[in-house]
């Protein structure tokens, strides 16, 4: 704080407020920006490799496919884009600030988990329909993939809820304020990533054909 | 500087995004078998959804050029790297 600064009366003297984009930085924590990149590369190579792989014998992929329900993909689809939504929502709440922001962002982000949780839902009961009709990783080459590249993402959604149900219960409390909300934007960030890999997952493995 | 989205922005990018989703099953489900063109309009929806995700939802819009350059990077390669293999596919 500068001298001048020093000698102002404290209503006039705020820290600068630092959020999304700060910088030209992306919101949250640069950390989860490398991390968050190391995953969509792993993913690549998984897409990469199912579209290749089914170049390769198109006619059992596309037989394959037609066993798939692509209507629960599709509500899939709607539950983490709309989950991704309400946790953009709270974060723009909290951004805001304001006297209700934090009780607003914790209803917003429970929202999120909801549809998380829904999305969570939706895919047990294909993996049940597909387990109970006997099929496993070494059915085919296209159940390979299915069922590795869809639990692979599987595994994301639970976390990415640990990290939601984590910054909902700091949320609740009143821990971020529009000038400190860096976790709640490193754990959006994670977030919306799970939502961006569903979005190249569900056409290529539900739609193509 | 805070680069706060808009309510209206916001709902209007899930909007958006729901629209497409539903065009993206449509595709699916009307499509003729085989259809170059609508293989690539699939992934080209896929393009612009990811985009408005990353943009307006992940903040990337006011990002510096090196983050959102890698954003843009990923999402051509790996949907270029798919529209190569379907390619393939059809001249089996």
């Amino acid at each position: 704080m500068t001298q001048l600064e020093a000698s102002l009366p404290n209503v006039i003297v705020t820290e600068p407020v630092e959020a999304t984009g700060a910088h030209g930085h992306p919101p949250g924590d640069l950390a989860i920006w490398v991390f968050i990149f190391a995953e969509l590369l792993v993913f690549g190579v998984f897409f990469a490799s199912y579209a290749f792989a089914r170049a390769k014998n198109v006619a059992l992929f596309d037989t394959m496919q037609h066993t798939l329900d692509r209507n629960l993909g599709a509500v899939n689809t709607v539950l983490l884009i709309s989950a991704s939504y309400f946790v953009a929502r709270a974060v723009a709440s909290i951004q805001r600030g304001g006297a209700e922001a934090s009780r607003n962002a914790s209803r917003w982000l429970l929202a999120g988990m909801a549809g998380g949780g829904g999305f969570l839902v939706v895919k047990l009961f294909e993996y049940a329909d597909k387990l109970s009709a006997g099929i496993n990783l070494s059915t085919n080459s296209f159940y390979m993939f299915y069922l590795s590249l869809t639990f692979f993402h599987f595994m994301h959604v639970i976390l990415g809820m640990v990290i939601l149900a984590a910054v909902w219960h700091k949320t609740r409390q009143g821990g971020y304020t529009a000038s400190d909300c860096h976790g709640l934007e490193t754990g959006a960030s994670y977030w919306h990533m799970v939502d961006l890999v569903w979005i190249v997952l569900f056409p290529l493995v539900y739609v193509m054909h | 500087m805070h680069h706060i989205p808009t309510t209206f922005r916001l709902t209007a990018v899930w909007l958006f995004l729901l629209v497409a989703t539903g065009v993206t099953w449509h595709l699916g489900e009307s499509g003729p078998e085989g259809g170059m063109t609508i293989a690539f309009a699939i992934l080209a929806i896929a393009f612009f959804k990811c985009r408005f995700v990353a943009w307006d939802f992940m903040g990337l819009a006011h990002a510096n050029l090196f983050w959102r350059a890698l954003m843009l990077g990923w999402l051509v390669f790996v949907l270029s790297l798919i529209a190569i293999a379907y390619r393939m596919g059809i001249h089996q």
